[in-house]
């Protein structure tokens, strides 16, 4: 088995290397910037491949001791082969890290380690800006700038000498502004598109503007961007400073910094300001230059929608991308291996893992990384391959399937899946049983046919369960149920006390009426005047009481006939108490000659129509 | 090189073709195809998917389940494989509670966590806080009803305490007075709890092989006398009460913390 795997990677790299059969002059170059750092800070290692001719490299490597931690790396090919690691350190101290060595063509091939010096935080006072996460080159920012702090020479093209004015070209669209934000200098960021789906490019591009001639990049402050895979896009950026004239003023613009963005997750994400340091006559002599920094911005970043989404996709696929793949051998014995080279191209930020083809017997191992991948005209694109090994430990003729890779294409608003059929393999011999043993000697259950799902999906449960307490209508019935029956029961008990209480009342005038018209029947048998008035008029008015419910004492005697009409007494019954009184006044005030046995018939027969008035209850004057 | 020339022979290209769109049904089916075939992982997607679609089916949960357990026991094992099961199988016991299937295999993988746990350290036990032990003694529904027999009991007292005139009956009005008093505030009460913790917390499975509790400013929360109660294992159930960013804030026995929303499967309820 081992023998096979062997001859299966030999293969797969013999595929990468099958053109570099004669030997190539290498020459390798390690770089590390900055050399001193501070605790945290990141750093980057770059090992610089130049041969006689194009050099296919692979599996790079980086010995790094305990306490720097690799966080990124980056192959760039082209005439020369870059590789960047990035790179931080949590002690303090001073690192040999490296060799970095590459598998040339001529074998795996090292430089010499480089060393890097680490320090506390905050103790370096001229910090370089950091490098913020980027994994491509950090370094090419200030191209096209004059060098800070040189005088301008006379004659030497980028170091502040006036340029002649002749005719202005015409100034890029994405160059343009409507109006300066400032009359020296300022500088503008911006990021198109502003609404994407998470691992959608987003590009950021800053431009910086002078307004007193031509400038140079004193300092350079990368934006922050945390949320963000970014790519430096700026390698074939126009770096020229353009001239153009704005509100009678002569500018200069230069595009200084272009970077690809892949957001990380959704929401409203921000990329923060970047700043640059203008120098040359007109703006500071200062080693910082003149400092201006761009507005942050934010991108609002969704996911792709859910519907129509492809099993087995990962947030952040996002791109057009196609595979194909290579398989060798197509026959192997049983336990032995075969390599797939799968090559994943397109456009977007190309994922590291693709879904391969499962089935008992076949067993993919982890596979092996290469890519090329850089901006194209500001759109990041390339190719990644994954060299797998698979081990086979079923015989007969497998059908292997294929590997897939969804995807999301942002510019057709659509999902897709990128395949590649790997086609059949034949695997030789009889199975053993050495593995079957092997997981009978295995300690702990068997959890794969632990449970057995139903063959087809069962009905959803009810989409929510109206849960009791939920409701108001549940918390008013638990506490009114006994609530109601205590109230309806002590309302009832206070109706009945009321009516009693109004039956005492009704009884107490009654008897208070009767005995004052016993009296006045006494006072009148007596021929005593003023004690018949007195009488009477108590009378009077316990009956006015008692069928109104009047306190006619209250109530000025002139208008008390009108007042007892008005509380449905009828009117001559009114008008009769109302002169019963007033001769009651009379009486006892002017001591009149009346006939004192009429009278207080008079007053009887007024009680008793009064006591008609109040209802059948209301007796009492009877004669 | 012959070798080599002839094994580059094959070579296949795939292009990149449209997705299509399944019902949960064909979704479900062909990620039990996937499963029977060995695919796991194939049908670990499906089943994920379907669930960020919002499909809750306790079939579905258990499916899911049987993937990750699939997983689990083969070589391509993956940290928190048993976990994931086992937040699927309390899914589908939340879902539908008399689950035996998913009873029974939630049992299994708890131990075998558990079991797998002690090999490296000594297990953790902790007890859920008081207040949720008794609320979840019964379904909130029970709670609810058995309250509300109590208030009519209540009720009914005291209407046969008011209205009968002979001494055993209003003897009899007096006790269900007061036993459906003191019933109708327990159920009440219980019901109430059981609201207020479905309401402001949400369960959720510990799908990572330790989760550590740290305070609200990320810094690990220090450990307890006793047992370890800062550290939450893998397959263990938690209560979310409140999401912030990246981060949720759980209950955990009696002690609260923050975990990353990574290291939990939140379960779908009713």
């Amino acid at each position: 088995m081992t023998r096979a795997r062997t001859a299966a990677v030999a293969g797969a790299l013999g595929v990468l290397l099958a053109t570099q059969v004669a030997v190539a002059d290498i020459k390798l170059r390690t770089e590390v910037t900055p050399r001193k750092v501070e605790i945290g800070d990141r750093f980057s290692v770059r090992l610089i491949l130049s041969s006689d001719g194009r050099e296919n490299v692979s599996d790079p490597q980086l010995k790094v001791p305990a306490g720097v931690r690799i966080f990124g790396q980056q192959v760039t090919q082209g005439s020369v082969v870059a590789i960047t690691w990035m790179l931080t350190a949590s002690r303090a101290g001073k690192y040999r890290i490296g060799p970095a060595s590459v598998v040339t063509s001529n074998g795996r091939t090292s430089d010499k380690p480089v060393t890097v010096e680490v320090v506390a935080q905050g103790t370096l006072t001229d910090k370089q800006p950091p490098l913020g996460g980027q994994p491509l080159d950090p370094f090419s920012i200030m191209r096209g700038f004059g060098g800070p702090g040189f005088p301008a020479l006379p004659g030497f093209p980028g170091f502040g000498e006036p340029e002649p004015p002749p005719e202005l070209p015409a100034l890029p669209e994405d160059y343009k502004v409507e109006r300066a934000s400032d009359p020296i200098a300022f500088l503008r960021a911006t990021a198109e598109p502003q609404k994407v789906v998470v691992g959608e490019q987003v590009t950021l591009s800053a431009y910086a503007y002078g307004g007193r001639g031509d400038f140079g990049a004193a300092s350079f402050g990368e934006p922050g961007r945390d949320d963000f895979l970014a790519v430096n896009i700026g390698e074939d950026d126009d770096t020229r400073k353009l001239p153009f004239d704005l509100d009678g003023q002569r500018w200069y613009v230069s595009k200084i910094a272009s970077y690809a963005l892949f957001p990380l997750k959704a929401g409203k994400l921000k990329v923060g300001s970047m700043s640059i340091g203008f120098s040359g006559p007109g703006y500071s002599t200062s080693p910082q230059g003149l400092l201006r920094k761009s507005r942050p911005l934010e991108i609002e970043v969704v996911e792709p929608p859910l519907r129509g989404r492809p099993p087995g996709y990962h947030l952040g696929d996002v791109g057009h991308f196609s595979l194909s793949a290579q398989v060798q051998p197509r026959e192997v014995p049983i336990d032995g291996s075969i390599s797939i080279i799968a090559k994943l191209e397109g456009t977007g930020n190309l994922p590291f893992t693709l879904l391969v083809p499962e089935q008992d017997g076949v067993h993919f191992l982890e596979p092996q990384l290469f890519d090329k991948i850089e901006p194209r005209r500001g759109v990041v694109q390339g190719f990644r391959t994954f060299t797998y090994v698979v081990e086979l430990t079923k015989p007969g003729e497998l059908d292997l399937g294929e590997i897939t890779l969804p995807f999301y294409d942002a510019k057709a608003r659509a999902y897709g899946v990128a395949r590649a059929a790997l086609g059949k393999v034949r695997v030789t011999g009889s199975a053993k049983t050495s593995s079957a043993a092997a997981k009978a000697a295995k300690a702990g259950p068997s959890l794969k046919g632990l449970l057995s799902p139903p063959a087809k999906m069962g009905p959803n449960p009810s989409a929510h369960a109206r849960y009791l307490p939920s409701r108001v209508g549940f918390w008013l019935l638990l506490f009114g149920l006994p609530l109601s029956a205590l109230l309806s029961f002590a309302l009832s008990d206070l109706a009945k006390r009321w009516r009693r209480r109004r039956a005492e009342r009704r009884g107490s005038l009654a008897s208070a009426l009767d005995a004052a018209l016993t009296q006045l029947a006494e006072h009148a048998r007596a021929g005593d005047t003023a004690g018949s008035a007195g009488a009477a008029e108590r009378a009077l008015f316990l009956a006015i009481e008692k069928a109104t419910g009047l306190k006619g004492r209250g109530v000025l005697k002139a208008q008390l006939a009108d007042v007892l009409a008005n509380a449905a007494v009828p009117r001559d019954v009114a008008d009769q108490t109302a002169a019963l009184l007033g001769r009651c006044d009379e009486l006892r005030f002017t001591g009149a000659a009346v006939e004192l046995a009429s009278f207080s018939a008079e007053v009887r027969d007024a009680c008793q129509k009064l006591a008609q008035r109040a209802g059948p209850g209301a007796t009492g004057a009877t004669p | 090189m012959k070798a080599l020339a002839i094994a580059v022979g094959a070579v296949l290209i795939g292009l990149a073709g449209p997705a299509g769109a399944e019902t949960p049904e064909q979704s479900y089916a062909a990620a039990r195809a996937a499963l029977e075939k060995g695919a796991d992982n194939e049908a670990i997607d499906r089943m994920e998917l379907l669930a960020d679609q919002g499909v809750n089916n306790p079939d579905a949960s258990l499916l899911r389940a049987a993937a990750y357990l699939a997983r689990a026991d083969g070589a391509g094992a993956q940290p928190g494989d048993l976990g994931r099961a086992a937040a699927a199988l309390s899914e589908a016991l939340w879902l539908r509670p008399d689950d035996a299937q998913a009873e029974h295999g939630l049992e299994i993988v708890q131990a075998e966590i558990a079991r797998r746990k002690t090999k490296q350290q000594e297990g953790v036990v902790v007890r859920p806080r008081l207040s949720r032990a008794i609320a979840s003694l019964l379904p909130e529904q029970v709670w609810a009803t058995l309250a509300l027999l109590a208030s009519l009991a209540v009720a009914i007292g005291i209407v046969v305490r008011r209205v009968a005139t002979k001494p055993l009956p209003r003897l009899t009005g007096m006790v269900a007075i007061s036993v459906g008093s003191a019933l109708c505030a327990a159920f009440g009460a219980g019901a109430y709890a059981a609201e207020q913790f479905r309401v402001t917390s949400q369960p959720a499975v510990v799908v990572v092989a330790e989760a550590r509790l740290t305070n609200e400013l990320g810094r690990p929360l220090p450990s307890k006398r006793g047992a370890d109660t800062t550290s939450v294992p893998e397959g263990a159930t938690v209560y979310v009460r409140e999401r912030r960013d990246e981060r949720c804030l759980v209950e955990w026995g009696s002690t609260d913390g923050w975990l990353r929303l990574s290291e939990v499967r939140l379960l779908a309820t009713r």
